[in-house]
Formats: C-alpha cells, structure tokens, sequence
C-alpha cells in the first residue's frame, strides 16, 4: 500500500467531511489529483508526488494507488462507507493527526489543504470545470486510450511548468497565501473570472 | 516572446479582479482564514436561509474576538435561519456555531468594514467590503451566489428536489424572471413564447451544481450528427450517462400551447423522442449505461386564454393532480426508459 496515497485519503476525506458531509472515491480522486497539480505550480516535480496518475476511459484523472489504499482503508475499517460515500472513524482521525506532524506529509498537507479550500472561495463545479480545463489532462482527453498524467516526459507537463513559471511572474511574490495563485491559475485555465 | 508577456498580462488581470486577493492585500493572512470561515458560514446558512425573501443579506465576520452588531437576537441553531423574513438581514458568525441576527435594522453594513470582514448579497450581485470599497463577485452565468454547498447524491433526488423547491413556485429566478408573461411580478398564468430553452436552463444550472460527485452536465449535446438532446450528463468515474428531455404544456402568450388533449399528445411525443435518443446514443456509444428522463413543465391552467393575467384557485389549480397517461409507458417497456417526471407550475395568488 502506498503511504502516501493512504495519507492523502484520510486528510482529503478528514477535511471534505467538514464541507461536504462525506466523500466519494471520485472526489478523492479528483482532489489529489488537483494537489499534485497545485504542488507542481509552486515548484515541486511531479515525480516527488509519490503515486502517478492516468486518465482512464472516461476521461478523468485517476490512480491505482488511490483506489487500492482506498480499498485497503475500507477493508481495515479506517473508513466507514455509506452508499459509496466515505467517512473517517475517530481512531484514523487521531493517527491523521500524529501523521500529519511528520516532517514527510508536511509538504503535501499543504497541497492537500489548498485543494480543499478552493471550494469555499468559488463553487464545487467550478473547481472541478477548471481542474478539467488544465492542459495535461485535455490533451489527454483527446486521446481514447488510457493514459500517464503529469508524466515527466510528455510535453504536457512542459505546459503545466511553463503556467507555473507565468503564474510566479504574474504574482510577483505579493501573496503569502497559496490558495491566491490557484484561484489564478483555475481562472486562467477556464479564461473565466472566478471570484 | 510576447505570447508569454500577454498571458502574464491576463493572470495579473485575473488577480486584479480577486476578491481573496484583495482581501489578503488589505486585512493580510488573518484577514484570509477569517474569510475562509466566512465563506464556510455563508454555504451553511444558505442550505436554510431564503435567500429570495430578503432585498439585502449581510454576514459578517470579526477580525478580533469581539463581537460586533449591537441590537442582535441570537441563533443557536443553523436550521432556525429557514424561518426568518424581512428585506435587509444582518448575521454576525460567532465562534462557537452561533449567530447573532439583526432584521430590518438601519444600519449600514459598511461600518463594520474596519473590524470585519463583511459579504454582502443583494438582489443584483455578490460583494465583499475591502475597508470602504464594494469588490464585486464576477458573475458565474445565471448562479445568484458562489456559496452554494452541492447537496444531491443522485439525479433522482435532485430532480425530486427541483420540482418541489424551484419548478413548483418558480423560486428559481431563471424561471421566474423569463418563463411567465410579465415577468417577475406576474400571477404566473401563462407563459412567454418558446419557454423551452428557459426551462432547460433553470434545471440545468441547477444540476450543474447541486449534484454532488463527478459529473458532466451539458446543455443541449447531440446524441448523434443531428438530433440534440437538452441535458446530457456523464459522469466521470463511471459507464454512466442520462439523457434529460424537457416539454413544456400550458398556454404561451402568443396563443400557441397545450392544454387539454394536445397537452397529453405532447407529452407523449416527447417521450417517443427520448426513446429514439436513447435507441441512436445506444448505437453511438455502447458502452455506456444510458438512461432516459423525459421532464414536463406543467402551467396549465383551465380556462383562461392568452391576454390572462389573472386565475382563479380552482383554475389555476385544475391539472395540479392530474397526471399524464402515456402510451406506450415506457418506462415498463423498456429498462433504459426512467418514469416521467411532471413538473407542475403554480400561478401566483
């Protein structure tokens, strides 16, 4: 099981709950994959993300390290499911809680973090248009097959590190909080003012 | 070279116009998180509170631990907002999930601008106090806020839901700004020419963001090379797809309409047409497990004629039970085929 996916859950799942209610394997899906995007636009290689991402056949971002941390999470009763929606039990709240101080989750906390906030400064389905408008994964809409996301030797990750390098010069360092250039780049990316 | 300069140029336009931007530039970080709860606060209020009754909704949030409104009643708990009424309300979030409410009080909001951060919503637009400057929310199509929380599971309950909080009364203000001939302050009696696309629209700014999960919702998508269906959505991590077909019966200002039998033949030609949709997308893409909703907005009325701007309650309530018969029924001759859905439209007495 990949440590890293397996946090991601519980900390994706611990902080849509408070928005949400609960969570579906879809929205885990989606709000990781968003994170692993916000970390590569502050600089971060999408190969320190610790788990990789395809676009599978209906055209949405997805990892198999997801689903099977996901699975293992369900299994062991981490998590409580209600008609495919999950929620965090009190005993994997508290070792979220001891994990999240570690100085390996610490990074990606942050990542996770802005993801969710997104959806209290603009709407849930604009958050989710634009994560479909970024250019690694609408290129790979294009093509039917099953495909690598954020793959470090595509020329599509080369468009998400050029938008980073824009974004860092739009922004001028003025804004300490990161959820500022993801809102930015949502709006660049789907060319509507949000917010 | 001057590409790159350009799109530079458009993401320093984009942060410009940021209501986060601007409220981090001038309340700073603390600023921020205090919105952030803000901006929580408001979607929780919103599942309860009208936001139609009220001309003016201010909520405020203090930037120190004092809390702000003078004249106040308080609110313990959230659901006690889906009983308030009155043209201007005032809430202030407190820390430990209280409120404090102020109806119909003569202040203005902008005196708190220096101790809080402060949204405000009126009939027009979103906004946000930045000291004594007004930021305005760009408008995301017709949405009349950004603090909406997605509630729905399934299509079936947000269609459920639809019918009953926003097609029955027309809250939704698509609906009743357009749909009815004399608009927002009309008694609801007969409808403008073509209301189709109107109806069409309401629902789907609806679905598009009420529905929890992930999904597609598109307007009027082709099943295939020339027929469109009005609402497709696809869901993203699943084989799933549902083709929405929207009918509208009752009597249209120009005189055109269905009432009576045409109101039944109508109906049913609608559902002849989804079936035919669902037949072409089957064989467009088979891979897809597709189902079929035909919707029927419903104002009718008896007796009344084009030039009517008035009802009686047993006229205006004639057809609400009356249901329409299909036949064929395809909803039990086929598996793809969902039971209509009749959405009925009250006239306003």
């Amino acid at each position: 099981m990949n440590h890293f996916s397996t946090y991601d859950i519980l900390s994706l799942t611990t902080k849509l709950e408070k928005s949400l209610g609960d969570i579906s394997e879809g929205e885990i899906q989606m709000f990781s994959y968003l994170a692993c995007i916000l970390s590569i636009l502050d600089g971060k290689s999408a190969n320190t993300w610790g788990y990789s991402f395809i676009k599978n056949e209906f055209g949405s971002p997805y990892s198999e390290a997801i689903n099977s941390s996901l699975e293992s999470l369900f299994t062991n009763n981490s998590l409580i499911l209600d008609s495919e929606y999950y929620k965090i039990n009190e005993s994997s709240s508290l070792k979220l809680k001891i994990l999240s101080k570690l100085g390996l989750y610490k990074s990606r906390e942050t990542y996770l973090e802005i993801a969710t906030n997104c959806i209290k400064f603009i709407p849930y389905s604009s958050v989710r248009k634009a994560l479909f408008c970024e250019p690694s994964l609408k290129i790979a809409i294009k093509n039917k097959n099953r495909r690598l996301l954020l793959d470090e030797e595509s020329a599509s990750i080369h468009l998400l590190y050029s938008q980073f390098e824009k974004l860092t010069k739009a922004l001028a360092g003025n804004y300490n909080n990161k959820v500022i250039p993801a809102l930015v780049w949502m709006s660049y990316n789907t060319k509507t003012q949000l917010g | 070279m001057f590409e790159e300069e350009d799109e530079i140029r458009q993401m320093q336009e984009i942060v410009k116009n940021l209501y986060v931007a601007r409220i981090e530039e001038t309340y700073g970080d603390e600023g921020l998180r205090i919105t952030e709860e803000l901006t929580s606060a408001i979607s929780n209020i919103y599942v309860h509170l009208d936001r139609n009754i009220f001309n003016k909704i201010v909520i405020i949030k203090s930037l120190s631990n004092n809390s702000i409104l003078k004249d106040f009643r308080s609110i313990t708990r959230i659901a006690q907002f889906s009983i308030l009424s009155g043209k201007k309300i005032i809430i202030e979030i407190l820390d430990n999930n209280t409120f404090n409410v102020s109806i119909d009080s003569c202040e203005n909001e902008s005196i708190f601008s220096n101790d809080a951060i402060v949204y405000l919503k009126n009939e027009t637009a979103e906004y946000f106090y930045i000291k004594e400057d007004l930021e305005e929310l760009t408008k995301i199509g017709n949405l009349d806020t950004y603090f909406i929380k997605p509630t729905f599971k399934s299509l079936d309950e947000a269609l459920d839901n639809y019918k009953t909080s926003q097609a029955r009364t027309s809250k939704c203000l698509i609906l009743r700004k357009n749909v009815w001939k004399g608009g927002i302050s009309s008694n609801r009696v007969v409808f403008k020419p073509g209301p189709e696309h109107i109806m069409r629209d309401s629902l789907f700014q609806f679905l598009d963001v009420y529905i929890r999960g992930n999904k597609e919702v598109m307007r009027e998508q082709n099943v295939n090379e020339k027929n469109p269906i009005d609402i497709r959505i696809t869901w993203n991590y699943t084989n799933h797809v549902a083709l929405i077909e929207i009918k509208w019966i009752g009597l249209s200002s120009s005189g055109s309409g269905y009432t009576g039998k045409s109101a039944i033949t109508r109906s049913n030609k609608g559902a002849k047409q989804l079936a035919n949709y669902l037949d072409l997308f089957r064989t467009e893409q088979p891979e897809k497990t597709t189902r079929g909703y035909l919707v029927v907005f419903d104002g009718r009325r008896n007796n009344v004629v084009k030039t009517d701007t008035n009802v009686s309650f047993a006229d205006g309530f004639h057809f609400e039970n009356k249901e329409i018969v299909y036949n064929p029924d395809y909803s039990h001759t086929r598996r793809d085929f969902e039971k209509p859905i009749r959405f009925f439209m009250e006239a306003k007495y």
